[in-house]
């Protein structure tokens, strides 16, 4: 599935769709909503004043953008379009990062040929992302109860006062990549090796299917002018 | 004749750093199918021993060693840490760093792929390790979201899974409850039927009496282990009656959740705190006691009802400025140590405060860190580091003195410094808020017990009269106090 998903937000970048098309699309995707749906809504509520920006500064200013493709189109409609089209590709961002597991994200990244070292390291990243973020939590705590003050005074106060903060934070996570290190050798771990790598199964073939011809479609129909 | 070889020896051991020795001349032995258990406090050598079995001392780690440790009749310490993973496995210390899956089961796969078994034969191990390490139901949880205990539960399946003969656990009790420590004995009593050799370290033997075929002693700790179950002085009697006692804190109804989509991680505990007396919050992990110390300083805001300190609303003041009256004493002073000096370690708290730095001076002498003043803190040992958080604690002159889980040092020394530093706060009027899963400490320091689960208050009072009450410290929970273990006959969980 997580295969299926880079697909999706790959393809969906690309297209140059009518507003009509893309605002099926998005219900369509919004209808498909299942696990993680808590995760999802807080991403897109902390979203709303960006897709704002973004509709406001599209509706004023497309005679000045880079990309000239709006023929006929004027105003807020140029606005409607771009803040959908970002809140489509925020959709998909953010349902990818919720379901995705590590393991298929290796596994599909290795399909493209990007190397397994690299692949791995962003599995363990995601999996670390908790840790350190418990860690920036707890030395937070601690020093907000020695009397530290974090979120008054003037910018430069507050940076200067996130420094007995991020020092202990920096050094537990070198320490912490030092003990990963040893744990990994403790686990055999090598990078030479192939793993054992699971066969695609029907419904990704489908679905990559499905997707592949959505895109050909798609392209055809704006890029070259058929259909 | 193979079976002369078998075993995991140790003859003749010493190891140190820097030419200074951390042990010498150990000699033990642990067949397939027994558990040796290793006691020592902080500092003694617990993981400098884990880490000479596995071979990771002196693959990994500088240091000079003597002796032999022999796994099945292959040399362990001349081998590389590849030969010797097949042999000797280990759980470490800090066993997050060795979960490396995003979900259990992906966990349990990692090692496994790497040994390059086929597909069937990790399916079938992955089922073996999920059925009896009771992960079943956890198998596509994602990690973090597993409570501690779990966690650990995983790393010791995820070094089981691949199938070495002998497991080493460098003190796995460390951040148990005693609902844990009764968990983690099963899952000991079954690694021995399975017929694996286990060398388990300590920082005390309570608790692990049932499972351990043998017990070695480091650094004379044997001695001192013996000293601790005798009553600890105190300046003071316990039983000070203190007529004109003020409420330090109270809470009023006190709900709290950290978010509107979670469940509320605390119910309804209205309490009064009074001054001039220690009180041991205790239950076991996961049921709130942390948070309740929060409310009291200040870095969680009830979710409905009041928490009051000194007669201050808390949700009125920020944690900075509450941290004028309430000290927190943490319970990992790896997570905020960052002085370059241990003055300047000490005197942090005072200087955000605008404090002078005499308390600070004093709290050092107390804490017997006079002579490290100019030290680096990362140069002390753990029970060195847990006085010197207090010691930061008390330099900003609090009226209400927390401190979370101060046992888990285990350094006598520390903690009869603790007990006396309780005392004397308890003669000036001011109160101190302990949370422990130590009976025995609550007996000695403290005047009331409360007992916290599911979120909920479910006892308060004396401490006797809870901790000595057999029927009600096995509902609960609660480590059974040495007084009770004495005359209790061990009941299997």
């Amino acid at each position: 599935m997580g295969f299926a998903s880079i697909v999706a937000l790959a393809f969906i970048c690309k297209d140059i769709l009518v507003i009509g098309l893309l605002a099926a699309v998005a219900a369509a995707t919004s209808l498909f909503l299942s696990s993680e749906r808590e995760f999802v809504r807080t991403g897109l509520k902390s979203m709303i004043p960006l897709l704002a920006v973004a509709f406001l500064l599209w509706s004023f200013a497309y005679k000045w953008s880079i990309f000239q493709q709006y023929g006929g189109y004027s105003g807020f409609e140029v606005g409607v379009f771009m803040a959908l089209r970002l809140f489509l590709i925020l959709l998909a961002s953010l349902n990818f990062v919720a379901s995705v597991k590590p393991s298929e994200l290796v596994k599909g990244l290795e399909a493209f040929r990007i190397p397994y070292r690299a692949a791995f390291l962003l599995s363990l990243t995601l999996r670390h992302v908790y840790t350190v973020a418990d860690d920036y939590r707890a030395i937070k705590e601690a020093q907000m109860s020695r009397g530290l003050e974090l979120d008054k005074g003037s910018l430069l106060k507050r940076i200067k006062n996130y420094v007995p903060v991020m020092t202990p934070l920096l050094v537990r996570s070198i320490e912490k990549a030092e003990e990963l290190a040893l744990a990994m050798e403790l686990k055999n771990f090598s990078f030479k090796r192939r793993r054992v790598a699971s066969r695609l199964k029907l419904m990704d073939a489908i679905l990559i299917g499905a997707f592949a011809a959505a895109v050909a479609l798609a392209a055809l129909h704006y890029l070259v002018g058929v259909l | 004749m193979e079976a002369l070889n078998r075993g995991l020896k140790v003859v003749g051991l010493g190891c140190g750093y820097g030419g200074k020795p951390v042990f010498k001349n150990l000699n033990f032995s642990v067949r397939p199918g027994e558990a040796v258990v290793v006691i020592g406090p902080s500092g003694s050598g617990k993981t400098t021993l884990a880490y000479c079995l596995t071979g990771i001392i002196p693959n990994r780690v500088k240091a000079e060693v003597e002796g032999r440790v022999v796994a099945d009749g292959a040399d362990i310490l001349s081998s590389s840490l590849r030969e010797n993973v097949k042999r000797v496995g280990i759980v470490l210390q800090n066993y997050e760093v060795q979960i490396f899956g995003l979900t259990v089961e992906e966990d349990l796969a990692f090692g496994l792929e790497n040994l390059g078994l086929g597909e069937e034969e990790v399916e079938r191990r992955i089922e073996w390790a999920l059925d009896n390490f009771g992960l079943r139901e956890y198998r596509s949880r994602h990690v973090h979201e597993l409570s501690g205990g779990l966690r650990q539960r995983l790393a010791i399946a995820s070094a089981i899974v691949t199938a070495p003969r002998y497991l080493v656990m460098d003190d796995p009790m460390m951040n148990l409850d005693w609902r844990g420590v009764i968990k983690l004995r099963e899952i000991i009593r079954k690694l021995k039927s399975e017929g694996k050799g286990l060398v388990i370290t300590a920082r005390r033997l309570k608790g692990l009496e049932p499972v351990a075929n043998k017990i070695v002693w480091l650094d004379g700790s044997r001695r001192r282990a013996l000293v601790g179950s005798q009553p600890i002085e105190l300046e003071d009697p316990k039983g000070k009656n203190l007529n004109d006692s003020r409420i330090a804190v109270s809470f009023d109804e006190v709900w709290f959740r950290y978010s509107k989509a979670r469940d509320y991680v605390l119910r309804d505990i209205t309490l009064k705190l009074e001054s001039g007396r220690c009180i041991a919050l205790m239950g076991p992990n996961g049921s709130g006691k942390t948070t309740l110390a929060k409310l009291v300083n200040g870095l969680h805001k009830p979710s409905r009802g009041r928490v009051k300190v000194l007669g201050m609303d808390t949700r009125r003041l920020t944690a900075a400025q509450l941290a004028r009256y309430v000290a927190f004493v943490f319970q990992d002073p790896d997570k905020h140590l960052i002085g370059d000096t241990v003055w300047d370690e000490v005197t942090f708290g005072p200087r955000n405060l605008g404090l002078g730095f005499e308390y600070a001076e004093r709290a050092l002498e107390v804490m017997g860190l006079m002579d490290r003043r100019d030290d680096p803190p990362q140069s002390l040992s753990m029970g060195e580091k847990i006085r010197l958080s207090i010691a930061s604690a008390l330099a900003m002159n609090p009226e209400i003195l927390i401190l979370d889980e101060p046992t888990t040092g285990q350094d006598e020394e520390t903690l009869e410094a603790i007990a006396r530093i309780v005392s004397k706060l308890k003669a000036l009027g001011k109160t101190v808020l302990m949370i422990t899963h130590d009976s025995d400490y609550a007996l000695k320091v403290s005047d009331r017990v409360i007992v916290i689960e599911g979120g909920a208050v479910v006892a308060d009072g004396d401490p006797e009269e809870i901790l000595l009450n057999e029927d009600l410290v096995r509902d609960l929970g609660l480590e059974p106090p040495t007084a009770l273990m004495k005359r209790a006959v061990e009941v299997t969980a």
